[in-house]
């Protein structure tokens, strides 16, 4: 983004709000560099803490004084606002690198790392040799970290001041542009470096500056309030407000500690100058620690050592008097007050307000160098999202499980946590749903066929049906008794006048039939009982019998000789009516 | 739908405050408690609405179908009578009244007479005090007396006796003979020669005229 800014060259706003001062500038961008054609200055230093809106009221006044005509603005941000530090990390991919600055920088910051908006840069990548011969790649990252906190009140700030808010510019980021084109590095060699030191009202920051861009960031959350609130102390005997102090402290200033010690307690002040010392001592010794940090750093690793050649100090404390002799006397290297313009044409601007307010005006400068000719390219509104959580370890195992065992799944994690569970609920509600409407469409239905089949029993079932059935049960059980009646009722008829007939017409000469008896009881028998005049005509007659259809069965009972005469007895059963 | 955008905004910013384990719960009680939730808690309530369903409408089902079954049936049976009117006509036909034994005597002297055939009768008549009962109980297999076909019919003896010339006697059989419509039974025939030449007939008749079914309703 503030590369894409930076080939507008519109007009921009900056401004650095700072604990005692807010400063504002309308820079632009031509052809011979960045220039800044209007500044303001305003102290806020009697101010408790500022709303938005009111912060936002002071911008806008400032504006409308100095006929600032830019309608975007970017901020400053430095000391605690805005985190940054220089990492030297193995090489690795641009995801594994990203995890490990998450998990570096998360141990030195105060909140949970998602408060945060992280972005880092790698600047240079090198190869070292380690202590075993071997050549180690190596990549040098700058990485910031500013509170989300402050990122919405300034945003909330612009947008109430009726500006835009452009984005926000670390100061210690813009230092080393601002040192490259002010060509303070063209003396500095390779392992050379200069200290920046912005002495703030609340704050002071200690940047070192390479040829190679940004070596160290250190914040430090004490500044010149600390001398002020003791020149306020130590004026019991009057009462002096926030802003009658601090213009003391500058006309008081500091003395050497020699000529502190040889001061009679009588002598008047003589207190006064030895609790500022003793309390700038202890901002000093702060200082002293953030150096000795850094070059112990540099002197315990496998980087080549660092000289510090320069220290240039800036911010509105440093115009203390006494201030350089301190770091004269503390640090070999030469010290000299920023020349907050050396980088920047401010011919338009209000050259007393520049000049009264040199030191002041440095990280707004260095900002508008960034901006301008960015080195870093890191604009706070161009981070990359910070995750809303760490990764938890669980997550962290899950996720190299799924990307060693499952590639494939991986891409399920590019969607959010909740589009997965709103997905799984729906489709376990459209699922179930449609099982339930399944089984509610198949009990509707199975309670219709129930009516359907009960309206159709009680139609069947009715007492007039029912009766109906009964009758025609009984009937048809009437019916078939009567078939099986019919077998028994229905007499046969034996026609005994054409079986007479027929055994006339059989019966052999001298033959006599003298009585017949027919017998219908189990079976129709007709019994002949006649006399014959010789055994011969019996037998014929048996014969002839035996051939007569009308007969199933012809037995002959008796045959016996009486006198000349031989009687007889058939008894011949009357068949099935064939011969009827 | 701005609500709706409004809201899916809101749940996401809640959910980034999710630790993993949390979001990881959520997840869990989405994949497996919902599911166990309803299979355990809403299904089994509609399985048991659609087991009552499924019974209700197989007992209805059956009711009905075994109610249709007799209805059929009784179509059936009804279709069956229908077809055996005739039959059973017939079957009435076969069962007289008491007073038809007379106009049957009377019949046979008529057409005797129709015939020039003058035979004496010695008896000739109903013999109304000698109607006897007959059962017809047919047995099933275990021995038993099979009520379903169990039935019985009175009988009613006609008595003809006369005395006469064999052709006579045979003529008189012919008459008898050809009542071809007419149910009767020839129980019992005797017929002996005399020493004239003549025959001594006796001939006893049955008719059926009474018919007991054993049912509700007797026909």
């Amino acid at each position: 983004m503030a590369e894409a800014l930076n080939m507008v060259k519109e007009n921009i706003l900056g401004i650095d709000f700072g604990s005692a001062a807010v400063k504002i500038g309308e820079g632009s961008f031509s052809e011979t560099g960045v220039r800044v054609s209007k500044v303001a200055f305003r102290q806020i230093i009697s101010h408790d803490t500022l709303s938005e809106q009111a912060s936002a009221q002071i911008i806008k006044e400032m504006i409308m004084e100095n006929q600032i005509g830019a309608s975007s603005a970017f901020f400053v941000l430095n000391g605690p606002q805005c985190q940054i530090r220089v990492m030297t990390l193995p090489k690795m991919s641009d995801d594994l690198l990203e995890k490990t600055i998450r998990s570096e920088i998360k141990k030195e910051l105060s909140q949970p790392l998602e408060d945060y908006k992280i972005d880092f840069k790698t600047c240079r990548e090198f190869e070292v040799k380690s202590e075993e011969g071997i050549n180690q790649k190596k990549v040098e990252t700058i990485v910031t970290a500013i509170d989300n906190k402050t990122i919405s009140r300034y945003c909330a700030i612009a947008e109430n001041a009726g500006l835009k808010c452009a984005g926000f510019i670390p100061a210690a980021i813009g230092l080393f542009s601002f040192s490259k084109k002010s060509g303070m590095l063209s003396g500095i060699g390779e392992n050379e470096v200069i200290m920046f030191l912005d002495f703030g009202n609340s704050q002071m920051s200690v940047n070192f500056i390479s040829s190679n861009g940004l070596r160290f960031s250190k914040e430090i959350n004490m500044g010149g309030s600390a001398l002020t609130t003791v020149v306020k102390t130590m004026h019991s005997d009057e009462t002096l407000s926030v802003e009658a102090a601090e213009g003391k402290k500058f006309k008081i200033g500091l003395m050497a500690q020699d000529a502190v010690d040889a001061l009679s307690d009588s002598s008047p002040n003589a207190n006064l100058h030895k609790v500022l010392n003793l309390s700038f001592k202890k901002l000093f010794q702060r200082l002293r620690l953030s150096t000795g940090y850094y070059f112990a750093h540099f002197r315990d690793s496998t980087l080549s050592s660092q000289v510090m050649k320069q220290i240039i100090i800036a911010g509105g404390n440093s115009e203390i008097p006494g201030i350089a002799s301190f770091f004269d006397d503390a640090f070999d290297a030469a010290v000299a007050k920023a020349d907050s313009w050396k980088a920047v044409d401010n011919g338009e601007c209000n050259l007393s307000v520049c000049e009264q307010y040199n030191l002041s005006f440095l990280n707004l400068c260095a900002a508008f160098c960034e901006y301008y000719t960015p080195e870093y390219k890191i604009n706070i509104s161009n981070v990359r999202p910070a995750p809303a959580k760490q990764k938890s370890d669980n997550e962290t195992k899950f996720n190299d499980f799924i990307a060693s065992n499952a590639p494939g799944l991986q891409s399920i994690s590019n969607y959010k946590f909740v589009n997965i569970a709103a997905a799984a609920l729906i489709f376990y509600i459209i699922v179930f749903a449609s099982i339930s409407v399944y089984d509610m469409a198949s009990i509707f239905s199975y309670n219709s066929q129930k009516s359907a089949f009960e309206a159709k029993f009680n139609e069947l079932n009715s007492p007039s049906a029912a009766d109906e059935r009964n009758k025609i049960n009984e009937r048809y059980a009437a019916f078939n008794k009567k078939k099986t009646a019919r077998e028994i009722i229905e007499f046969k008829k034996n026609s005994l006048d054409k079986t007479l007939a027929s055994i006339s017409a059989q019966l052999p000469d001298g033959t006599i039939i003298s009585s017949l008896n027919f017998v219908n009881e189990v079976k129709p028998v007709l019994i002949l009982n006649g006399s014959a005049g010789e055994y011969a005509k019996v037998i014929t007659f048996s014969d002839e019998l035996k051939k007569n259809g009308s007969f199933s069965k012809v037995s002959m009972k008796k045959s016996e000789q009486k006198a000349s005469r031989v009687e007889f007895q058939f008894d011949c059963e009357l068949g099935t009516g064939k011969g009827n | 739908m701005n609500k709706l955008k409004a809201l899916y905004e809101k749940i996401t910013e809640n959910a980034a405050l999710l630790s993993w384990n949390e979001k990881a719960m959520v997840l869990g009680v989405i994949f497996v408690i919902t599911p166990l939730l309803y299979f355990y808690g809403v299904y089994p309530s509609l399985k048991n609405s659609m087991d009552k369903s499924i019974s209700g409408c197989n007992q209805a089902r059956v009711r009905f179908e075994k109610i249709e079954a007799e209805q059929k049936r009784a179509d059936e049976m009804l279709d069956e009578l229908t077809r055996g009117e005739e039959l059973v006509k017939h079957i009435n036909s076969l069962v007289m009244n008491p007073d038809d034994a007379v106009q049957i005597i009377n019949v046979i002297s008529e057409l005797l007479v129709k015939n020039n055939i003058s035979i004496n009768f010695l008896k000739n008549n109903a013999q109304f005090d000698r109607i006897y009962e007959k059962t017809h109980a047919p047995r099933l297999e275990s021995g038993e007396i099979d009520q379903t076909s169990r039935f019985s019919y009175k009988l009613l003896p006609m008595e003809f006796s006369f005395r006469s010339s064999p052709v006579e006697y045979l003529s008189f059989l012919n008459i008898i003979c050809g009542f071809k419509n007419l149910n009767y039974n020839m129980k019992k025939m005797t017929a002996s020669r005399s020493n004239d030449g003549r025959v001594d007939v006796s001939i006893i008749l049955e008719i059926i005229v009474e018919l007991n079914l054993f049912t509700q309703k007797n026909s």
